[in-house]
């Protein structure tokens, strides 16, 4: 299985892998943004995506695009925007 | 397309013949559910006189089978008839035109890796695997097919009693691979197999709960 090199396809991956994480861990999410301890909460979680993530991304390609980060704040918590959140 | 085939209600709702007043109820709220105007994924494989048709034979079944008069009569004329040769109920979806290879949305042309599950047999987790490789969030999933973002977990997560009655499921699961692009037919014949190992199909569910054998 080749590498996700393009970047507009590993931001795709990013978030459909990070909107798993939103859907199956739905309310610890939203624990997460009302606590404000998201990615401690859900830490191992998160853990075990960015690696699947990784694994099927070129390195390089991970890197220079920033689009695993990108994707946390985007699909996490952004997508989070209804929940009441010291954050906002 | 061919005409939808009679069946008698029991089949349709995915009865046994001893189904009690609560069996015909919620079974009768799940088909009322599962063909809704708009509320399926199997609203892409028949038509909206099919769909019409199915809706009014639910109602018409359901107003028989929860009646105790008129159900009594109907077992009766059922008496004189062979029992049913299958297991499922044929719903008179047009299997070819329900597992014909769809046209791709772009976004899912452009992966080449369409390789099948490591074990060689789709399942949830496979499922699962093959629509993240392609990018896709459940949601669009549901874009898509209009199968429930719920009912899309379920399946990827085997929990097979939070999903319908087999003969929807096969209708998801077919929906669902043909939009990640894999070959429908194969997908939902596995997946079924799965589906049936773990779960016993309604009398023989019946007989597990009253203890017979």
């Amino acid at each position: 299985m080749s590498a996700i090199h393009e970047p507009e396809r590993v931001a795709r991956l990013a978030r459909a892998i990070l909107s798993d994480v939103m859907l199956y861990h739905a309310d610890e999410v939203r624990r997460g943004i009302e606590s404000d301890d998201l990615f401690e909460r859900l830490a191992a979680e998160l853990e075990e995506a960015r690696v699947y993530f990784e694994s099927r991304v070129e390195a390089e390609a991970a890197r220079a695009s920033n689009a695993w980060n990108r994707a946390l704040v985007d699909v996490l918590v952004f997508r989070s925007g209804h929940v009441r959140s010291r954050i906002w | 397309m061919r005409e939808i085939p009679e069946q008698d209600h029991y089949e349709l709702l995915e009865l046994s013949r001893d189904a009690t007043r609560e069996d015909v109820e919620r079974a009768y709220r799940m088909a009322r559910a599962t063909w809704a105007e708009g509320a399926l994924a199997v609203y892409s494989v028949a038509s909206e006189a099919q769909l019409a048709s199915l809706r009014e034979r639910v109602e018409r079944a359901y107003h028989v089978l929860s009646d105790v008069e008129a159900r009594g009569a109907y077992d009766e004329a059922l008496g004189a008839l062979s029992p049913p040769a299958r297991a499922e109920p044929d719903l008179g979806f047009d299997d070819e035109a329900a597992m014909a290879a769809p046209e791709l949305p772009a976004e899912i042309e452009e992966f080449e890796d369409l390789s099948g599950p490591e074990d060689g047999r789709w399942s949830g987790a496979s499922l699962r695997r093959t629509r993240l490789a392609r990018g896709l969030e459940i949601e669009q999933i549901t874009e898509i097919t209009k199968v429930k973002p719920a009912y899309l977990r379920s399946i990827e997560e085997e929990r097979f009693e939070a999903l319908p009655p087999a003969v929807y499921v096969r209708g998801f699961v077919a929906a669902y691979a043909r939009c990640l692009g894999l070959d429908a037919g194969r997908v939902a014949n596995d997946y079924l197999e799965r589906l049936a190992a773990a779960r016993p199909s309604t009398p023989q569910r019946r007989r597990q709960r009253s203890g017979r054998r």
